[in-house]
């Protein structure tokens, strides 16, 4: 999957506030983006589950997970689908290596890698809708409102992340690779 | 007989999906499997039983995920699983062995997350030891997917145990393992590290590993066996299933046999059917030992470079011998200097980068814990080791990740008696110089006998010929006019006579003589007519990366001219350069060439401080200022903080020492807290910093709140500066605040990231709060200034 960034979404990223970028800016953009799709591994996996209501908060294969705003956000769902991608291990290693030689180079990675991830999620959800079918809710990620990021503990079992998708947990529930995310989507059918 | 004695020399077969088989008895998702050994020993001895019924040579205990990232009562949870698997064995009255099985620990290792080698390796020793312990026959690591984490398992399982070690790995079906590395990389390095057996398992089915096979058998001397999943998953109605049957299992395990696998098994959707279906029909497969094969290859995590085809750069750059900057950065632990280094070599062609950070006055084995795993989380490039501290040595080679080469050994019995059995250890290809008790010779026939020596006395260590490049040694001609002859004979006859690859440091052949470089260039070129395999030499040299892409150009090593084309619009000089833009616009619009350009024309009329004052600063404060009024974006700012760094570089080589000291207007430390591992932030905080002259003390990221405070005492530095990017990590900042308060209360905390708001600073006690990189400066500012 050739990944694409969006440019609005980068150049907010960098702090641009509705001013175009100048031409420099620009050039480095493309420059970065390029040397990032020769890295970038996308991958991601999913799983459909069946989910129980409780009170604030849903319950999937027996492990419950507290937050109102996700019973609310699944409110006319009839299951959930857990899903995880990442861009994998090289990127953070282009971006560090960045970092040391050039920061520019570094924000502005950053800021595509970020928009890279998103377009690799948009792209992933819209196959899953094909194959699953239904309406799809947006991503709702742990960490969000009131579902605590320590519930990644509990995705990541759940999902066996590190072993289908290579992603892990730090002890403070940081992802890694970085450039990782992990949501429930709702599906109304 | 002896699992050795078998594998490897007729057709054994493994078990199949334990994973599979737990669940269909009773294992829920998010379950931790390996407490059923415990909790429901009966279902584990139903398993077994069932594969040992199907067939299996090797049945694998219930320990995939025992460790004590996972358990408080890890050594049980084995003890149990293995005495269930011996169990079955013996109700079964077959002969069987028993493996130990090690998955990985679920955390990623330092550089990619944040588990220390160290502690990595010592969770798979406590797993290695009890399984050793309750006699497991021999240890299997699967389902691996990074390098480092399964040199930390093989480290643990050969240095606390003397079971066989079979290490098997979950590629894509690229080939492609999670880090990175390809099969030939994997194959190299776990070869290395003298594993008994290199597998492929999970992941894919038979299908992808039949065509995964090709490469292993085309790189492995070791012997290969192949454990695949039942297909690739399927997802229907929510539920993952395999869909290859076992009739499908066995024919595709049989290709896989007679491909040269010598033993077989299942992973994940495998059951006692697809087993009992492949053993039935590949039983009678011949198994041939597999052939030595004879790459001298090293690599780093991810990649790997083989001598003996096109010759191999080596880039010398990272050593202080004669250089005054690499000395400096070595001194004041300026690790990012090294890193520019080893980027811009690579940049410049350099396959393989030389790396000596020994000075007399540093902790030269701590530098180069700091310098290798730093290196490393940046480049792929493979490293080359040099030190003649073998205790320095010993940890490069240990914490290196992937297969390294080692500079270097000699002649002399000391030497070789020292550094081979760290090589044998470790793995790694070494540069022999052809020196030893009685000195250089000055014959090439001297020096091959040397040679023939080291060869020697590597065999009786069980290192392989093709894991040494010889060095000739070459002496400046302004000492001998045969010196060079006498090089490139002992070159040719090593190469072509004795089979071995060779090595030389190109750039001696000129010492003492003017306009080196066009001594060098030829010299070079005539080593590699002469069979040399790799060039430690200058890659940031346009004249000898000339000479090597001409020779490879002319040798027909270049397909289509490649690289003689791209190098040679890359030597032309850039004349884009607009001379009429003076230093100040440079700096403003982030030009680099031509800051360096007019840096070096003001030196010519001003006096360093001049420039940085008056147009450095001016032009910075410039940008600076736009920052402030949302005229200019951090792209911007940042670009023309990296161009005001190229100039001060320049400025910095031409400085005297008391004008250095001049510049310096205050001591700040900077780090990323406790549990965060985000420091792009920290990183540009920094640059901006230092260009306004500040020194700043960067501890990093993930940096406990007693080091912090620790240097703040020792270096006695009363500005800090923490960046956080999560609010689970702000704690880690509000404790440094309150440690710094109470053992060196003169300090003044600023604090910025993502997370923070001046509420949150206020809350947590900090002096300042920073809303972006600029404001650091200036509170910095007003901070030295108000209180020098």
């Amino acid at each position: 999957m050739l990944l694409k960034f969006n440019e609005k979404e980068v150049l907010r990223y960098l702090g641009y506030r509705g001013v175009p970028a100048d031409e420099r800016t620009v050039s480095v953009i493309d420059e970065v983006y390029q040397e990032l799709l020769k890295v970038v591994q996308p991958k991601y996996i999913y799983r459909e589950y069946d989910f129980d209501r409780s009170d604030g908060g849903i319950t999937v294969e027996n492990i419950e997970f507290k937050s109102e705003k996700l019973l609310s956000h699944l409110k006319n769902s009839s299951s959930v689908v857990l899903f995880g991608a990442t861009l994998g291990t090289e990127t953070d290693t282009l971006i560090r290596r960045y970092s040391v030689s050039d920061t520019a180079h570094a924000a502005v990675a950053q800021a595509v890698a970020a928009s890279l991830t998103e377009n690799l999620c948009d792209r992933a959800c819209e196959e899953i809708k094909q194959i699953l079918g239904g309406t799809h809710r947006p991503r709702f990620s742990p960490g969000y409102g009131d579902l605590e990021l320590s519930t990644q503990r509990d995705f990541f079992k759940l999902l066996d992340m590190s072993r289908r998708l290579g992603v892990t947990l730090s002890d403070e529930c940081i992802m890694t690779p970085t450039k990782s995310v992990t949501a429930f989507i709702g599906i109304i059918k | 007989m002896s699992f050795k004695e078998r594998f490897g020399k007729e057709i054994l077969f493994f078990d199949g999906a334990m994973g599979t088989m737990l669940q269909q008895n009773g294992l829920k998702a998010g379950e931790l499997p390996e407490y059923m050994n415990l909790t429901a020993p009966e279902v584990l001895l139903k398993i077994h039983k069932a594969y040992l019924d199907a067939g299996c040579d090797i049945i694998t205990a219930n320990t995939f995920g025992a460790n004590s990232l996972k358990f408080d009562n890890t050594k049980d949870i084995i003890a149990a699983a293995v005495k269930l698997a011996q169990d079955a064995v013996k109700n079964s009255g077959r002969e069987c062995f028993v493996a130990l099985d090690v998955g990985p620990l679920g955390k990623l290792l330092k550089p990619y997350g944040d588990l220390d080698f160290d502690d990595a390796y010592s969770l798979f020793a406590e797993q290695m030891t009890a399984g050793e312990k309750a006699g497991a026959d021999l240890i299997i690591i699967e389902t691996m997917g990074d390098l480092y984490e399964i040199k930390a398992a093989v480290l643990a399982a050969k240095e606390n145990t003397d079971l066989p070690v079979l290490v098997s790995m979950i590629f894509d079906e690229k080939g492609i393992l999670l880090t990175g590395a390809d099969i030939k990389t994997a194959v190299f390095t776990l070869e290395g590290l003298g594993v008994d057996g290199i597998g492929l398992n999970c992941g894919l089915g038979p299908d992808q590993m039949l065509t995964l096979l090709d490469g292993m058998m085309k790189y492995s001397s070791t012997p290969v066996f192949v454990q695949p999943n039942a297909g690739l998953p399927v997802c229907v109605d929510g539920v993952t299933s395999y869909n290859v049957t076992p009739k499908d299992f066995a024919e595709k395990q049989l290709k896989i046999a007679e491909k040269g696998a010598c033993a077989l098994g299942g992973c994940c959707g495998t059951t006692p059917e697809h087993i009992a279906a492949m053993a039935d029909l590949c039983k009678n497969v011949k198994v041939k030992p597999i052939s030595e094969k004879n790459f001298t290859a090293v690599t780093s995590y991810s990649k790997t470079v083989i001598f003996g085809e096109k010759p191999v750069i080596i880039g010398e750059r990272i050593n202080p011998t004669g250089k005054k900057l690499m000395k400096e950065a070595l001194r004041s632990n300026d690790i990012d200097y090294i890193f520019r280094e080893g980027i811009a070599q690579t940049d410049s062609g350099a396959h393989i980068l030389d790396m000596n950070v020994g000075l007399p006055e540093i902790d030269e084995t701590e530098m180069m814990k700091t310098a290798v795993t730093g290196l490393q989380s940046i480049l792929n490039t493979p490293l080359q080791i040099d030190t003649s501290d073998i205790s320095a040595m010993e940890t490069a080679l240990r914490l290196y990740n992937g297969k390294a080469m080692v500079n270097s050994v000699n002649g002399k019995r000391e030497s070789m008696d020292s550094v081979f059995p760290l090589v044998k250890k470790y793995g790694g290809v070494t540069v022999c110089l052809t020196l030893d008790e009685n000195g250089i010779p000055d014959t090439a026939d001297g020096r091959v006998k040397i040679a023939e020596k080291i060869i020697k006395r590597a065999a009786e260590y069980g290192i392989s010929k093709k894991e040494l490049v010889i060095d000739t040694l070459c002496m400046t001609v302004s000492t001998g006019a045969d010196n060079a002859k006498i090089t490139l004979e002992a070159l040719n006859r090593i190469k072509n006579e004795l089979g071995v690859n060779t090595v030389l440091g190109v750039s001696n052949v000129s010492f003492g003589l003017p306009a080196r470089e066009n001594l060098n260039s030829a010299f070079f070129t005539l080593a590699m007519e002469n069979g040399l395999s790799a060039g430690i030499i200058n890659p940031k040299n346009g004249m000898m990366m000339n000479a090597y892409y001409s020779y490879c150009a002319l040798k027909g090593y270049d397909e289509n001219f490649e690289s003689y084309i791209a190098n040679s619009s890359a030597v032309t000089p850039q004349k884009t350069a607009d001379s009429t833009v003076d230093l100040k616009t440079a700096v403003i619009k982030g030009l680099k060439e031509q800051a360096r350009e007019q840096t070096e024309k003001e030196l010519a009329v001003k006096a360093p401080l001049e420039i940085i004052n008056g147009i450095l600063v001016p032009a910075l404060d410039e940008v600076g200022k736009g920052f402030e009024e949302n005229r200019v974006f951090l792209p911007g700012l940042l670009m023309s903080a990296e161009t005001a760094s190229v100039s001060f570089e320049v400025i910095k080589k031409a400085m005297k020492k008391s004008d250095a000291e001049n510049k310096n207007k205050g001591k700040i430390i900077l780090a990323t807290v406790k549990g965060d591992i985000h420091d792009i932030g920290k990183n540009i905080v920094r640059v901006l910093l230092e260009n306004y002259g500040f020194e700043v003390i960067d501890l990093g990221k993930d940096v406990s709140p007693q080091t912090i405070v620790d240097t703040a005492i020792k270096e006695n530095v009363r500005l800090v500066g923490l960046s956080a990017l999560m609010t689970t990590t702000v704690p880690a900042m509000e404790e440094t605040i309150r440690l710094l308060k109470e053992q060196k209360s003169d300090t003044q905390v600023i604090v910025g990231g993502a997370v923070l708001t001046q509420e949150y600073a206020d809350m947590i006690g900090a002096h300042f709060y920073s809303k972006d990189a600029m404001s650091t400066v200036r509170y910095a500012e007003k901070f030295f200034k108000e209180t020098v």
